[in-house]
């Protein structure tokens, strides 16, 4: 059974909730987090394990990233089990000369923001990745303080921490409806019983949009789904988080309709490489489909051909909430009290759900954040879903 | 994209013999078998270059096999047949996914039978990661197609009489056996209950006939023994090995070791479902049967409509068992092709369906007796490794456990458990033995890993080597 009540209930198990439910707990909130399904079920155990800064956008969007990288490496210190987060730096592949314009203006309003980025040449980025093929770059950004993750293992440090706080973790529990009355939150239904509570998070990701419909409000949440492979343990071969600069060309970079392939690449530490990424707009579909393994096997061998002989031994494939501008949605709501957004992360869950978590737990608890996120809330978008 | 109307994942007996009856009815088949040569572990031909002298010599089932695969080459030029060819995946339960010649392709198919066979049940003991410990199945291929000794002094420990077969198989090939530990109780149950039942005479015969042979060599068929524990340095040096209870627990006061240089396991066998998995065909959990089997109709079609399932990989029942499913699957898909009238077909049928009635009376009494007990799963101890892939132990699970985790999908995200490259084949079946005891929680509770493509390793060169026609770029 459930617990009768909750000053708040966190409503989804990935990065994100859990991250939202741990700094709750650890501000002393009787919590409960609800999850339909399995610790790191869906978008946050099935990703490119990045927590990375190069590509984020000037703005509100680095900002954001740059606090949760912070985060990343508070909770590194706070949580009692190893996540194997590692900054061991991140790097954002030049592959074809059509992709340098886009990186040079990219790099340009990063500087403009104040904060900018380093391009390295084709022999630095040889040093630092030596079996990348000589063919295939022709530089790279450089950032330092990039890297990656464990996120299965963050996600259940950040629950074990949380339950230790006093948290209730109820997985395999599915959300019905949200109780509401006079235009607030009085109450969470689920499949194993009703929680009293006047406070609700919706940190359900791609299914952000199907929770906060349970109280009228509309949510441009859409399922983008991108699918990976997971190599044999390797000896230490990639060192950094690897990115194709194909990423950053607006037309490659998923927009279209078909199936698309850039870059990716990180090595765990268990040593297992994760090679991808291929995209799709397969709808909540998770399977991966043989084009695509194929497709990203290709790219991938191109850019390092001693992955040749490397074997494949499983692929995973799962569907971002993306939004239309590819930033989350944070924030209270209008029109509902007691309704907060952390959803719509898009492809940087991992990256920016311990950020997010903290900045839900200040506005809880203080009424403010620590540093503003008004550009963040549901209202930017219009009745078409758009910015 | 080649397409074919009938593709046969498995050239064991199974897949052999549903190949054979759908192409007599005019169906085009394409069989793929991992191997280099046809027969499956059961049928196992030699390496090329070997020559049989006293095909009597490698057991009964070789010579039948031989039978069968002459057959089959009688058919060669209706049949096509892809060797050393790895099925890596299954998509949208219309096309298959190979790996051969250096590149991966698709198969298009109308009906599909998973012919997939079955493989050694692993039980983890301490020490049971030592080189020197194979499977039953390993050291059977080591003797039957490599012609080559797991050892200098082998124990065999296990149950069933596929440890009689492999017996058999290392005296004929010279070896010294010190000792064929049986976790049952033969005598005792097997040939007085086996007296009971009519007409299987092939299978007493056949098994009275390795039992004389290991009996003539003066080796000691230790029934409700069980092997504890092996030692040894850098290999298996010796074995602990004592007397069991009737839940196969082993009794500390009866342990003694003997010096070994190999042990081959032969705890029956798993069955091998990563295809009818991942094709999302319905599976049930029958312990006795192999673990997770797909649940079949009687026309040996899987719950996906055009997908069929016959042999081991469907139920652990052997070859004679496999034949006679394979042959009703490759009746029924040419019947569901338009090829044979649901009448004729239904003709064809019914000796087949008698003579597995006929099997069947006799594999319940087998069943019983080498069904693995609880004991088996409670030789472990903290520091055993369970999943080898990700040297994952007991402890660690143990661990995982008390953080309210009880499914193995759980046990899988907080050890790395069945993460490896054999995608959990080795560990899983014993896990949910173990989670089934411990937390006396049913299999269904405890579930299962779910395979994902590619289901057996492949490298990326090849995958990269994909014919680029097969590519839709939109």
């Amino acid at each position: 059974m459930v617990p009768h009540e909750a000053e708040v209930v966190v409503i989804g198990g990935g990065v994100v909730g859990s991250s939202v439910a741990y700094f709750l707990a650890q501000a002393g909130k009787n919590v409960v987090l609800v999850e339909k399904g399995w610790k790191a079920g869906e978008a946050s155990g099935a990703n490119a394990a990045f927590v990375w800064s190069i590509t984020r956008k000037p703005g509100i969007d680095i900002r954001l990233a740059m606090h949760s990288l912070g985060i990343h490496k508070q909770l590194e210190a706070e949580l009692e089990t190893d996540f194997e987060y590692v900054r061991g730096g991140g790097l954002l592949i030049i592959e074809e000369e059509t992709q340098v314009p886009f990186v040079e203006a990219h790099l340009k309003k990063r500087a403009e923001d104040g904060y900018p980025l380093e391009l390295i040449d084709a022999k630095q980025v040889l040093e630092l990745e030596p079996h990348l093929s000589e063919e295939r770059v022709l530089g790279a950004v450089y950032s330092p303080i990039d890297g990656k993750t464990n996120p299965i293992f963050l996600v259940l440090a950040l629950n074990s921490q949380a339950r230790k706080l006093g948290a209730r973790l109820l997985h395999h529990t599915e959300v019905l409806g949200i109780q509401a009355a006079g235009g607030a939150v009085k109450g969470v239904v689920t499949d194993k019983g009703t929680i009293k509570t006047n406070l609700v998070v919706d940190a359900a990701g791609s299914w952000g949009s199907f929770i906060s419909e349970m109280v009228d409000v509309k949510t441009p949440v859409f399922p983008f789904q991108m699918a990976m492979l997971v190599t044999e343990q390797l000896p230490p071969t990639v060192s950094h988080a690897v990115m194709g600069a194909s990423y950053m060309v607006e037309e490659d970079a998923g927009k279209n309709e078909g199936l698309g392939c850039g870059l990716i690449m990180s090595q765990q530490t268990a040593g297992n490489l994760l090679i991808g990424a291929s995209w799709r707009k397969a709808g909540y579909d998770k399977k991966t489909i043989q084009e695509e393994i194929e497709l990203i096997a290709r790219v991938n061998v191109r850019a390092m051909p001693m992955l040749k002989t490397v074997r494949l031994i499983r692929s995973y494939a799962n569907f971002f909430p993306q939004t239309e501008d590819d930033l989350p949605i944070l924030g209270k709501v209008d029109g509902i009290e007691g309704f907060i957004m952390a959803c719509g992360h898009g492809g940087h869950g991992v990256c920016l759900g311990p950020g997010s978590g903290k900045l839900i737990q200040e506005l809880i608890c203080d009424g403010k954040t620590s540093f503003p996120i008004d550009k963040l809330t549901l209202s930017r978008f219009n009745r078409a879903g758009n910015p | 994209m080649e397409e074919s109307e009938f593709v046969i994942v498995g050239g064991g007996p199974g897949g052999v013999a549903a190949a054979m009856e759908a192409a007599k009815a005019g169906v085009a088949v394409t069989l793929v078998d991992e191997n280099e040569r046809l027969g499956g572990q059961c049928f196992r031909q030699f390496e090329k270059g070997f020559k049989v002298a006293d095909p009597e010599a490698l057991g009964l089932d070789y010579k039948e096999g031989q039978e069968l695969l002459h057959q089959f080459s009688l058919l060669g030029d209706k049949i096509r047949y892809l060797n050393k060819a790895l099925v890596w995946g299954i998509f949208n339960n219309r096309t298959i996914a190979l790996a051969h010649n250096g590149a991966s392709s698709a198969l298009g198919f109308k009906r599909l039978l998973a012919a997939t066979g079955a493989y050694d049940r692993p039980v983890p003991f301490p020490g049971w990661t030592l080189p020197g410990v194979f499977t039953a199945g390993g050291a059977q291929k080591l003797v039957k197609s490599e012609r080559v000794l797991p050892g200098e002094n082998i124990l065999l420990a296990g149950t069933g009489p596929l440890q009689l077969v492999l017996a058999y198989q290392i005296l004929e090939a010279g070896g010294k056996i010190e000792a064929i530990l049986e976790a049952g109780n033969f005598y005792k149950n097997w040939l007085r209950r086996f007296l009971g039942i009519w007409g299987n005479w092939d299978f007493l015969k056949e098994g009275l006939g390795y039992l004389r042979s290991i009996r003539k060599a003066g080796v000691p068929l230790l029934q409700g023994h069980i092997i504890c524990e092996a030692h040894g340095e850098e290999q298996v040096e010796e074995a602990v090995i004592a007397k069991v209870d009737r839940d196969w627990r082993f009794r500390p006061s009866t342990a003694r070791t003997v010096k070994v240089d190999a042990i081959c396991l032969g705890y029956g066998l798993v069955s091998s479902t990563e295809l009818t998995m991942l094709a999302g065909c319905e599976h049930s959990y029958d312990l006795r049967l192999g673990g997770y089997i797909p649940l079949r109709s009687t026309t040996m079609e899987t719950t996906v409509p055009g997908i069929y399932a016959v042999g081991d990989g469907a139920g652990v029942a052997g070859r004679k068992v496999a034949i006679e499913e394979g042959r009703i699957a490759g009746i029924s898909a040419a019947s569901s092709l338009g090829y044979l009238s649901s009448r004729d077909a239904g003709e064809q049928i019914k000796p087949c369906l008698k003579r597995l009635d006929k099997i069947g009376r006799f594999r319940r009494v087998l069943d019983d007796i080498s069904l693995p007990r609880r004991g088996l799963y409670e030789l472990a101890k903290d520091d055993t490794i369970i999943c080898r892939c990700e040297e994952v132990t007991l402890k660690q699970l143990k661990e995982a456990l008390s953080d309210d985790t009880l499914q193995i999908k759980d046990f899988k995200r907080m050890t790395r458990m069945g993460m490896g490259p054999c995608e959990g084949r080795m560990c899983g079946p014993s896990m949910i033995e173990m989670m089934r005891h411990r937390l006396d929680a049913s299999a269904e509770g405890v579930g299962c890993l779910q395979p994902r493509p590619s289901i057996k390793p492949v490298a990326l060169g090849v995958l990269a080597a994909a014919e680029p026609a097969e590519r839709k770029k939109q």
